[in-house]
């Protein structure tokens, strides 16, 4: 024989049970959060030669910068359309009036800068370096684009390592410029150049986990 | 002799707030026997029958005493609300009220054979695989009793299962229910149908918030015990 006892219901235990799961819950998902968002903060993550564009860059900087990132794709054009030839400074300001190479009222307040092209084109690569020289360092940083492609010997059209955008900007705010000769991401980021990463809106997506 | 149990309650009382459903309660039912629950509605019936379960917040003592060991308890609920795009079938609804397994994996394999035997006796094999929902008041009720019954119940507690219940489906009931009696289960039936009872049960217990009244029914169900409770002059 077995004798049971039917106890009354009882909402100790369930109570119990419902704040173990909510703290579990909780938990969990406090942890996937937190190592979700670790993930996409490492996605964006720049080098130490790198700047990025929207958080490193202030007012006037950036207003060159957004300048710059579209003349780029100009320059590159017009490259092209002069019969694979560099655009002056004095083309891109005058003869197509592009920001930021047109002196006009903004290039006064943003620092006046002063642009050089440097070309060193040689056989089938064609490398073209822009510097900008500000000349009022509390309004605005010196600026350097830095363009390289290639051209094979059947003609076809290169670009360059980065196919999408085949070329580097780069930024710093005190003036010392290797030799024009030598200048390169290697010769750049000794001398204190960053180079500016702008994040395009599937970086910002993929920043605030939406891709 | 199977196993059975008797039940013993003593001074089980119940309230829902201020409201006193069930007031000291004292109820003895014997291993082989038909116990036949009456009383009018709202008299705590169902409430009675959920404390045995172990599903109110009961003061009170329920004590009971399997002839071996600890059996397997059946319960048919007097009704049940299910949504009607529940996509739950025959099966699955079994399968949910007789095993720890998830029933999207379909019956365990150990109660197949007598889910297909019990389905079969209850005329519902053919409807297996009909949704719950598209049963008829009848069929749903057939379907309760047959979870019940798996694995086979040595304590069987049913909450007016006839009530949508044709005739022969009211007859396979009851042949079944014989069948548990003679095998030493213990049967707690709330029933409506005063003359039913009176042939089936080996004891009857009127309740009505407390015990009315609790014995034989040939000598309890006398004509002044029943109107006493179930006459609209109650009272008078």
């Amino acid at each position: 024989m077995e004798t049971v006892i039917i106890q009354p219901k009882r909402q100790k235990f369930e109570i119990l049970f419902m704040l173990i799961s909510i703290v579990a819950i909780v938990g969990v998902a406090s942890g996937l959060i937190a190592i979700s968002k670790i993930q996409k903060e490492e996605s964006v993550k720049l080098k130490s030669y790198q700047i990025d564009a929207f958080l490193d860059l202030e007012g006037n900087d950036q207003g060159i910068f957004t300048d710059l990132h579209a003349a780029v794709r100009v320059i590159e054009a017009l490259h092209i359309e002069y019969g694979e030839r560099w655009p002056t400074v004095s083309e891109l300001s005058t003869t197509e009036q592009l920001s930021p190479f047109v002196e006009d009222l903004v290039w006064k307040e943003r620092g006046k800068h002063k642009w050089t092209l440097f070309n060193q084109d040689q056989g089938n690569v064609h490398r073209a370096i822009y510097v900008g020289k500000s000349f009022d360092e509390n309004a605005a940083g010196n600026f350097l684009i830095l363009s390289e492609h290639f051209h094979t010997i059947d003609g076809s059209y290169y670009k360059g390592v980065n196919k999408e955008f085949p070329f580097s900007i780069w930024y710093s705010k005190k003036w010392e410029l290797p030799n024009s000769s030598n200048i390169s991401d290697g010769t750049l980021i000794p001398s204190g150049w960053k180079e500016i990463i702008a994040r395009t809106g599937y970086d910002e997506l993929k920043r605030l986990g939406r891709q | 002799m199977a196993n059975g149990v008797n039940i013993k309650v003593e001074n089980l009382s119940l309230s829902f707030g201020k409201n006193e459903v069930l007031q000291n309660i004292n109820f003895e039912a014997k291993a082989g026997e038909i116990h036949c629950v009456i009383g009018p509605n709202g008299g705590g019936k169902t409430t009675f029958a959920k404390s045995l379960l172990g599903q109110t917040y009961h003061n009170g003592k329920i004590t009971f005493e399997w002839i071996e060991k600890r059996g397997i308890v059946g319960y048919v609920p007097q009704i049940i609300n299910i949504d009607k795009t529940l996509p739950v079938n025959v099966l699955d609804f079994i399968a949910l009220c007789i095993q720890k397994r998830p029933a999207f994996l379909g019956v365990d394999k150990k109660f197949k054979k007598q889910v297909d035997e019990t389905l079969d006796k209850l005329e519902m094999k053919n409807k297996s695989k009909y949704l719950f929902s598209e049963l008829s008041g009848g069929e749903r009720q057939r379907v309760l009793f047959a979870q019940a019954l798996i694995p086979n119940p040595q304590l069987l507690i049913l909450d007016e299962p006839m009530n949508s219940v044709d005739k022969s489906g009211a007859e396979v009931f009851s042949r079944i229910i014989d069948g548990l009696k003679q095998n030493g289960a213990t049967v707690i039936w709330i029933h409506h149908d005063l003359e039913q009872v009176q042939k089936i049960a080996d004891k009857v217990s009127c309740i009505n918030k407390t015990v009315v009244f609790s014995g034989e029914p040939k000598s309890v169900m006398n004509e002044k015990n029943l109107l006493k409770i179930f006459s609209s002059r109650q009272g008078e």
